[in-house]
C-alpha cells in the first residue's frame, strides 16, 4: 500500500473479488425458482403431417405442430435467455429411445414480453424427424417442449413440459 | 503516504465497493435487472479509485518519527537520547 501502483492493484482486485460474491450471490438468490415458477404449456400438438419418405435408406418426415407456450415465469434477473425447443420421441425395434429437436427458438431477457408468449399456428420444423435407419413408419411420436435456462451467473439448468400434458401422433404406415 | 494513511485508504475502499456494491444488488433483485449492480459497483471503483490511490495529503497526517542517527565513526558524539521534534 505504500505506492501508486500497489493501491491501485489493491482497490482494482478487491474490486473484482466483489463483483464475483455479488455474482455468485444472484446465482444463489434464485436457486428454487422453478418450484413456483413454470412456464403454462397450454398446446404443443401436430397439426399437419407434409411428408415421410425414405431418403438414401433414412427415413424422414416433415410436419408442422401449433405451439402456445406462455415462458414468461422461467425468466428472472440472472437469465440472459432461454432456449426454447421441441423433441420429438419414440421408439423403434432398433432403438428403443430416440429424442430428435425439430425446432428451436432463442428468447431473450431483453425481448419484449409478447415475445415471451409463444402463440403459433401450424409451425413447420426447422429440422426434419430423421430417424437412423427406415422404421419410422407406423410409429408412435411423442411432442414434447423443453428448454434451457441461460442464466448471465451460475450453471445452466433444463425445463420441460409435464409428461402429462405431452401430446402424441402415429406416423402413418405408408410413405407419403 | 504514512502507515496510518496506509490504513485509512485501504479501509476507505474496503467499504466504499462493499457498500455500493451491496446497495446496487438490493436494487437490482428488486427491480429484476443485474444490471444495476454492475452500474453500482463500477461507481464504487471510480470512487474508490479517485479517493483511495493518489496520495491525498490527508493521509500524510501522521508522519514516521525515525530515531536519530548513530553516531560516527570517528565516536566523537556519544549516541543520542531521542529528541522530540
Amino acid at each position: 500500500m505504500h505506492t501508486v501502483w500497489v493501491r491501485l492493484n489493491a482497490v482494482v482486485f478487491f474490486g473484482l473479488t466483489v463483483l464475483l460474491c455479488l455474482s455468485i450471490l444472484a446465482a444463489l438468490s434464485k436457486i428454487g425458482h422453478t418450484r413456483y415458477h413454470q412456464p403454462k404449456i397450454h398446446k404443443l400438438a401436430l397439426n399437419q403431417l407434409r411428408s415421410i419418405k425414405n431418403h438414401g435408406g433414412v427415413d424422414r418426415a416433415l410436419l408442422s405442430f401449433d405451439l402456445h407456450a406462455d415462458m414468461t415465469p422461467a425468466f428472472h434477473w440472472n437469465i440472459k435467455q432461454i432456449f426454447v425447443y421441441v423433441v420429438a420421441s419414440y421408439k423403434t425395434d432398433t432403438n428403443p429411445n430416440n429424442k430428435i429437436v425439430l425446432w428451436d427458438r432463442i428468447i431473450e431477457a431483453t425481448d419484449p414480453p409478447s415475445a415471451k408468449i409463444i402463440k403459433e399456428e401450424n409451425v413447420f420444423v426447422k429440422y426434419g424427424l430423421m430417424d437412423q435407419g427406415a422404421e419410422l413408419r407406423g410409429r408412435e411420436v411423442q411432442l414434447q417442449l423443453m428448454w434451457d435456462h441461460m442464466p448471465l451467473t451460475g450453471t445452466l439448468y433444463m425445463g420441460e413440459q409435464a409428461k402429462d400434458t405431452t401430446s402424441t401422433f402415429t406416423l402413418p404406415h405408408d410413405y407419403l | 503516504m504514512d502507515y496510518e494513511g496506509q490504513k485509512l485508504s485501504e479501509n476507505l475502499f474496503y467499504y466504499i465497493i462493499v457498500l455500493f456494491g451491496s446497495i446496487g444488488w438490493i436494487y437490482g433483485y428488486f427491480l429484476e435487472d443485474f444490471t444495476y449492480v454492475f452500474y453500482s459497483w463500477s461507481v464504487g471503483v471510480a470512487i474508490s479509485l479517485v479517493l483511495c490511490v493518489p496520495d491525498w495529503p490527508i493521509y500524510n497526517k501522521h508522519p514516521i518519527k525515525w530515531l536519530d542517527a548513530v553516531p560516527g565513526r570517528d565516536g566523537t558524539k556519544e549516541r543520542e537520547t531521542k529528541k522530540s521534534k
